[in-house]
């Protein structure tokens, strides 16, 4: 049986995503087909970041939230699954279909307060934390206990009190990306640097 | 960052909902059946779609999917993947071939906003795509597919959970044989439907295969987990607009009353004075109701004199008709009981003459948004001589079974109006069997008549309804049988229970014939139950009176027949699904008593060697006289003196729940010793007691229970079991 002259609602799907694009986001976003729908500067050094771990096979949690550039980047860069957890209803839905446009498997998007421990009921290898830490702090402790690997999160010199909360949880860091321009330090942080260097690729050396 | 103002939600239904009715047919690998473009019944949110197969969740709920990584072959619209989810697997892959199916899947699940359900497009007859390990496997209905690659599914998980195709006798040669290579042990978990287009007796079975016993039961939702048969899901509706002028639900009247207008209709009406008595003495009103043209000549006479007078009540001919006549007529059962009070007549009366001074104020002009929709129903088989609406967009003929609204068409039909909303309602072939039973019945001369009671397990019947080869035969309202309602005190509803439906068969032959007493709910099927005439059985030797009194407590020989007949058939059926009857060899007929189920074993399984237990010696001596058991009748017991592994098959139509427990443990014991391995029984188990025989069945690990509750009758259903 051939399914060549099967149809599709893609198209159609396209257009109602870059409708709602447009009108909620303006011009930050991009074509829905596109791999970086919000191609923001800082969108940008967060998947960079993401090349200094080591994704392949990886359980991700995602909490950066917006509408899953980050998490399909970690999905292209070989992860297992990756989970969202966010608060934006419209967001969610918009993040969901852009998956289905874009033919995304295991890229899970949950409705939740990042901050609220019951958001967490499974174990990653990696925690992304971008533009979280305030947030995912004060429940660092509890947070840790889901993790098996690396937290990858930003920290300026504004965010002292989190960076202590990070460091006396995950004392383990390395910096994988130096501060630039208003954006601080994309650091990795793990219970101990073994298990640091284990979830870093080849080209980073723990700290 | 702005608000949406747009319901993106809406948006995406909407694009689901039109893939969902996208004019695409995909077609099965297997057998070429054409499965539409929605073969699943879908949730979409709070709403579920009617696809081509029914409900599967209950065979789901026995399987314990928490915490587990699952596979899911063929998943098509993603409905059982989203189940498996929903009862708590931690992951699940769905692969589909058909691209159109994985994307309505991906809108579905982001439309329910599920997580951790995936679908992408993939060749699952294809051994490179096993790589990963799985803790539960689902085939559900490709086991076409995947027979090919069993060594790659045994070496990527231990648990497999198959669905068969529609079964032919092929469970043991087709499906245990191969997977039991590589998945030994084994649960049957329950039956599931074929489909929309069969006649409602095929079967599916679904099935649990495990490496070993161990992680069989780990897999299992509870120890003795067991599905309850699919429950009907809510009939699939959808509104049109019929073109009463083109519709041909009034043929008869407008062929007696032939006018070029309106006027000239009503004023040839109004000028025939003809004696409601007489005319209702005329065979063409009680023949043929609706059908016919008398009846449609009075309600016009009766309207005409109505819109005279402004009177709707005794000296009406149409109110006169419907009081005295129309109630002990009976012909349309829902209305039939209504009219039984006369304020209750008069309101319908002045409704159905409201509905036709709306339409004549309106001159021929549209009042379809005035007078409320029609109601067709229409049926997966349609009848020889459907009511045929004419869809007034397309032209396209819609195959009525039968209509509410017959009035609203008469007079659009009469008053020129071009239009009448229509509401198409499908009827269901998954219905819930019947508890019932048929007491007497009968064909002479191609005239069937039936007797009995039935009624549905949890909603009240206002009508029962005989059908043959999806044609109706007679319908009838429930008749009061005091006797069931205090055998079954349990249900408030089961006093109302009683038939007694007569009417003719078309093109009757002496030939084996099936009919379907089916359960009416607001105009539609909600359950029904099977029987099979079988010339050959009514037409086998009779017991004589004092040994049927002796043996049964009645001398009636025709109840026994029809028990004889529901329950053998209802057993002999239930096994076909999993081996071909003429693949028996040895079989043996548990309880025998002076019944009939001999003839009836001895006509169905050509190959076999039938042997009879009874129990009363001169039952054996009358049976052994009719020459239909081919060895001696002997004693039963349990034990009995039957060898180890005589038989490959075990037929019982006497109740099991007639047995304690410990009765019931000692019997399927002896079950045991008497079947070879792979070697098969079915038996009636009473009402509702599969549950209880299935339970002890499983405890023993004697047997496998794998099939149940295929098929109601007055004793119960029927329970398939087998040795491993």
């Amino acid at each position: 049986v051939s399914y060549d002259d099967a149809p599709t609602l893609r198209p159609q799907l396209h257009d109602i995503l870059a409708a709602a694009l447009a009108e909620r986001y303006g011009q930050d976003a991009a074509d829905p087909s596109a791999a970086v729908v919000r191609p923001s500067a800082e969108t940008l050094r967060r998947i960079e970041a993401l090349s200094e771990v080591a994704l392949a096979g990886r359980r991700v949690l995602d909490l950066t939230g917006g509408l899953g550039d980050v998490a399909r980047a970690a999905r292209r860069a070989g992860a297992d699954l990756v989970d969202v957890v966010g608060p934006d209803e419209d967001e969610l839905r918009i993040a969901r279909m852009l998956c289905v446009l874009q033919d995304v498997q295991r890229l899970s998007f949950f409705e939740g307060d990042p901050g609220r421990p019951s958001a967490y009921a499974d174990e990653y290898d990696v925690i992304l934390g971008f533009g979280q830490i305030e947030r995912v702090a004060p429940i660092l402790p509890r947070l840790s206990q889901n993790l098996r690997g690396v937290l990858l999160t930003d920290l300026s010199d504004n965010d002292g009190a989190s960076a202590n909360a990070v460091a006396e949880t995950l004392p383990a860091r390395k910096t994988l990306l130096s501060p630039d321009g208003g954006v601080g330090a994309t650091v990795a942080c793990a219970v101990d640097h073994e298990t640091l260097h284990h979830y870093l690729t080849a080209t980073a050396s723990p700290a | 960052m702005t608000e949406l103002t747009t319901d993106l939600g809406a948006e995406l239904r909407g694009l689901v909902t039109t893939g969902l009715e996208q004019p695409y047919t995909s077609h099965s690998g297997f057998d070429g059946t054409a499965t539409g473009n929605h073969y699943q019944s879908v949730a979409l949110g709070a709403q579920a779609t009617a696809g081509f197969r029914g409900d599967r969740s209950a065979v789901l709920d026995c399987v314990d999917f928490r915490g587990r990584k699952v596979l899911d072959l063929g998943s098509n619209l993603g409905e059982m993947s989203r189940s498996a989810r929903s009862r708590g697997a931690r992951l699940v892959d769905g692969i589909e071939y058909d691209p159109f199916f994985v994307e309505l899947s991906q809108m579905i699940t982001a439309y329910n906003g599920q997580t951790r359900v995936s679908f992408r497009q993939g060749d699952i007859t294809d051994p490179g795509l096993y790589e990963e390990r799985y803790d539960v496997v689902m085939a559900l209905s490709v086991f076409h597919y995947v027979s090919r690659v069993l060594d790659q599914l045994a070496s990527i998980t231990d648990v497999l959970l198959i669905e068969t195709h529609k079964l032919h006798g092929n469970f043991d040669g087709g499906y245990l044989l191969p997977v039991q290579e590589r998945f030994p042990a084994m649960r049957v978990l329950g039956q599931t439907d074929w489909g929309q287009l069969g006649d409602g007796s095929e079967t599916r079975l679904v099935v649990l295969f495990a490496k070993d016993r161990k992680l069989l039961e780990n897999a299992l939702s509870a120890p003795h987990a067991w599905a309850e048969p699919p429950s009907a899901p809510a009939p699939a509706r959808y509104e049109r607009m019929v073109d009463p002028a083109a519709s041909r639900t009034h043929a008869a009247f407008f062929q007696a009353w032939d006018y070029e207008g309106v006027d000239e209709l009503l004023d040839a009406v109004g000028s025939i004075d003809i004696p409601v008595d007489a005319l209702a003495a005329n065979g063409n009103l009680s023949r043929h109701g609706y059908s016919g043209w008398a009846y449609w000549f009075l309600y016009l006479k009766g309207w005409l004199s109505y819109r005279q007078t402004g009177v709707v009540g005794p000296g009406n001919p149409y109110f006169d008709y419907m009081t005295t006549h129309y109630v002990p007529d009976g012909a349309d059962a829902a209305v039939a009981r209504a009219l039984q009070d006369p304020a209750v007549a008069e309101q319908m009366i002045r409704r159905r003459f409201a509905d036709l001074d709306r339409m004549a104020g309106a001159d021929g002009a549209n009042v379809s948004s005035e007078i409320g929709p029609i109601r067709a129903i229409v049926g997966p088989i349609a009848p020889r001589n459907p009511l045929r609406l004419a869809d007034s967009s397309t032209g396209e003929t819609i195959p009525g079974r039968r209509m509410d609204g017959w009035h609203r068409m008469f007079g659009a039909r009469v008053l020129g109006a071009p239009r009448l909303r229509a509401e198409i309602v499908e009827e269901s072939r998954f219905l819930r069997p019947l508890h019932g039973t048929v007491e007497t019945f009968s064909i002479e001369d191609g005239v069937v008549s039936a007797s009995g009671w039935c009624f549905h397990p949890t909603t009240p019947l206002d009508g029962i309804e005989l059908r043959c080869g999806g044609e109706t035969i007679a319908i009838g309202i429930p008749e009061t049988r005091p006797d069931v309602a205090g055998a079954h005190d349990d249900i408030s509803h089961a006093g109302s229970s009683g038939f007694h439906l007569e009417g003719r068969l078309l093109n009757w032959t002496d030939e084996p014939i099936r009919f379907e007493l089916l359960g009416i709910r607001d105009w539609l099927p909600v359950g029904h139950l099977r029987m099979d005439y079988e010339p050959a059985l009514t037409n086998a030797p009779t017991p004589p009176a004092e040994l049927l009194t002796k043996v049964y407590g009645y001398s009636n020989p025709t109840p026994l027949q029809m028990r004889t007949a529901l329950a053998g058939q209802a057993l002999l059926d239930a096994l076909s699904h999993y081996r071909l009857l003429d693949g028996f060899r040895d079989a043996v007929i548990w309880d025998a008593g002076c019944g009939l189920l001999a003839p009836l074993a001895a006509r169905r399984l050509p190959s076999a060697k039938i042997s009879a237990l009874v129990e009363d010696a001169d039952s054996r001596a009358w049976l052994a006289d009719t020459g239909t058991v081919q060895t001696e009748p002997m004693e039963q017991g349990p034990p009995t003196a039957l060898a180890d592994g005589i038989a490959d098959l075990v037929l019982r139509d006497r109740p099991l729940a007639i047995l304690s427990d410990d009765q019931l443990v000692g019997w399927l014991g002896e079950l045991r010793r008497l079947l070879r391995p792979g070697g098969y029984a079915a038996c009636i188990t009473g009402w509702p007691e599969p549950e209880r025989v299935a339970m002890i069945a499983l405890c023993s690990s004697w047997l496998d229970v794998v099939g149940a509750v295929t098929t109601a009758w007055a004793g119960g259903h029927v329970i398939v079991l087998r040795r491993p």
